[in-house]
């Protein structure tokens, strides 16, 4: 990866952060730390490898992107406005009565959201049918499918890998992601994976090129469906004090989390 | 599947579904269970479904809809009103995505299995989901007009199979279907008797005994629960001034609440209902569950007397 699409990448995503942070702030409410860790996934996906058309956010052609992680869902919303979906207006009234971007994404109304995200996990049936429709069609959109480890540990999500697999879904793509701190760290998702007949990389979920490497390896036209384990590095985290993943932020508290973003994004 | 009733009533379904879907953008998904054992000798096709599990099927369903097809979800009335509830209402009706969903087993049909598999609720909750329609219907006809209408339905429904339902016959049959609409099966000016499923034959029933009590009843098929055709339940009751509501499930939040609602809140006037109380029910024959449960043509007559003596004038 050339450095200046580098520079690119890393400013988007630093930028991105903020806007998590903002809006997570001023809603008082919502969840941050995965959504921080999957920015720099998420901006990859949307500037580099998804096809589409902001304009034009229900062209049949475009590729899908679809989520089961409500944690990311802030993320999301700060990557689609960014991408030019809709205006970053919105971001600011996150979670307020009658304002487009609600907790959940509401699917239909907000530009650039394929798909609803849902609360009662897996949802990876959706994904992989939306994919064997798609899949026939002359441009064969892709589905992009992110989830977290956690889903690993489900026997309903690992059914329906096994039965996914059996499908032909070359345009499939399950994005994971693993937390490389706590319990989940000790899932072997990359092995786990592949015993079901999945097509299997590993990448690191801020790293730019290995995202690059991974992507370049697939080949979406055939064979079984793909699987991306987008490692979670620390070093993207904001360092705030009792870190859970829903919080609300005080004022104090997000001024001092947007310092220290811009300070990280200045050493990068 | 143990109740012959259901099982015709399935069958039937299943039957026209398969005609009708015959060179059409037909898909269906089912658990795998479903699929292998209800379904495997009734629907020529195979089930879509990318996963094993009921729940699976839905997401499924939602996945197929998403990418503008117009599948037929088919389960049991306790997996898909019970375990999948919060995945219909968030992936399915939230979204408005155009899902057809068809339950069998509903009501007290499914007669040996008891409590767990026999679920008087769904229709209740159902209803009390927000943007949900909900549909039962009482003839083969019925069904095969909610067929024929459902690729130009573009909004999620559920529809319950219950009892030996589909395997009545009505005259006025051929009253165009819609959803919020209902048939008025045999004209009076007594007393209104609402009913849907397998108990529209058996309000049928019943009007024949209150006409030897010169009570003539206005029997009205309900097949839309929800919405629900509250003009035709108010032209009735305007002329009769009481009414009697009857469904094969539980008295709360069902056809029962949809009646009471809509004459609360418009026309108040004396209402019995004719089902199950606050309570699960145990297994037996389905005559045996029907009388011990009260849901038989003559409590509707005891019912429909009741009011009747109480009626507004």
């Amino acid at each position: 990866m050339d450095e200046k699409k580098f520079a690119k990448l890393n400013n988007i995503s630093a930028e991105v952060r903020k806007d998590i942070l903002r809006m997570v702030g001023i809603a008082r409410s919502g969840p941050l730390e995965k959504s921080l860790s999957a920015a720099s996934l998420l901006v990859y996906l949307y500037w580099e490898e998804m096809l589409f058309v902001p304009g034009e956010p229900r062209r049949e052609d475009r590729d899908r992107f679809m989520t089961d992680v409500p944690e990311a869902v802030p993320a999301l919303y700060a990557v689609l406005a960014r991408r030019g979906f809709f205006e970053r207006e919105h971001l600011w009234h996150y979670r307020r009565l009658g304002a487009m971007l609600q907790a959940l994404p509401d699917f239909g109304r907000i530009p650039g959201v394929d798909a609803p995200c849902v609360a009662a996990r897996p949802q990876i049936a959706m994904a992989g049918a939306l994919a064997r429709e798609l899949f026939p069609a002359e441009s064969s959109p892709r589905v992009i499918f992110l989830t977290d480890e956690k889903n690993l540990l489900c026997d309903e999500f690992i059914a329906d890998l096994k039965k996914s697999s059996g499908k032909y879904t070359p345009n499939l793509l399950v994005l994971v992601l693993q937390n490389l701190r706590g319990d989940t760290a000790r899932i072997a998702a990359p092995a786990r994976l592949s015993s079901f007949g999945w097509d299997v990389r590993e990448a690191f979920s801020s790293d730019f090129e290995s995202l690059e490497n991974a992507f370049m390896s697939f080949n979406f036209a055939e064979g079984a469906p793909k699987a991306l384990v987008a490692l979670q590095s620390e070093d993207v985290f904001v360092k705030l004090e009792h870190s859970e993943a829903f919080r609300s932020l005080s004022m104090g508290e997000l001024d001092m989390a947007l310092e220290e973003l811009e300070e990280k994004s200045n050493e990068r | 599947m143990n109740a012959d009733g259901n099982l015709s009533a399935l069958s039937a379904f299943c039957a026209a579904l398969s005609e009708r879907a015959a060179g059409k953008d037909f898909i269906f998904v089912a658990s795998e269970e479903t699929a292998e054992k209800e379904l495997k000798d009734l629907l020529p096709f195979s089930s879509e479904s990318l996963s094993p599990s009921i729940e699976g099927a839905v997401m499924s369903a939602a996945g197929f809809a998403l990418a503008g097809r117009k599948p037929w979800l088919i389960g049991r009335a306790a997996d898909i009103a019970g375990r999948c509830y919060s995945r219909i209402r968030e992936a399915i009706v939230q979204t408005g995505l155009p899902v057809r969903i068809v339950s069998f087993d509903g009501g007290i049909s499914c007669v040996h299995e008891g409590a767990s598999s026999q679920m008087l609720e769904d229709i209740a909750l159902m209803r009390a989901m927000p943007r949900m329609n909900v549909i039962v219907p009482a003839d083969e006809e019925t069904a095969v007009r909610v067929i024929e209408a459902g690729d130009e339905i573009s909004c999620p429904f559920y529809m319950r199979l219950d009892g030996a339902a589909l395997s009545q016959k009505y005259e006025n049959a051929s009253e165009p279907f819609h959803i919020g609409g209902a048939r008025i099966l045999r004209g009076g000016g007594g007393v209104t008797i609402c009913a849907c499923g397998a108990m529209v034959a058996r309000a049928l029933k019943a009007a024949e005994r209150l006409e030897m009590q010169n009570i003539n009843a206005e029997v009205i098929d309900c097949y839309s629960l929800k919405p629900f055709a509250e003009n035709v339940l108010l032209s009735s009751v305007r002329r009769t001034g009481c009414c009697v509501a009857a469904s094969e499930e539980n008295a709360f939040g069902g056809l029962f609440g949809a009646v009471a609602e809509c004459l609360g809140r418009t026309y108040p006037v004396p209402l019995r209902s004719v089902a199950v109380g606050d309570e699960f029910v145990n297994s037996g024959t389905q005559e045996e569950l029907c009388e011990y449960y009260g849901l038989t043509w003559k409590e509707i007559v005891d019912a429909a007397a009741q009011v009747w003596a109480l009626r507004r004038r």
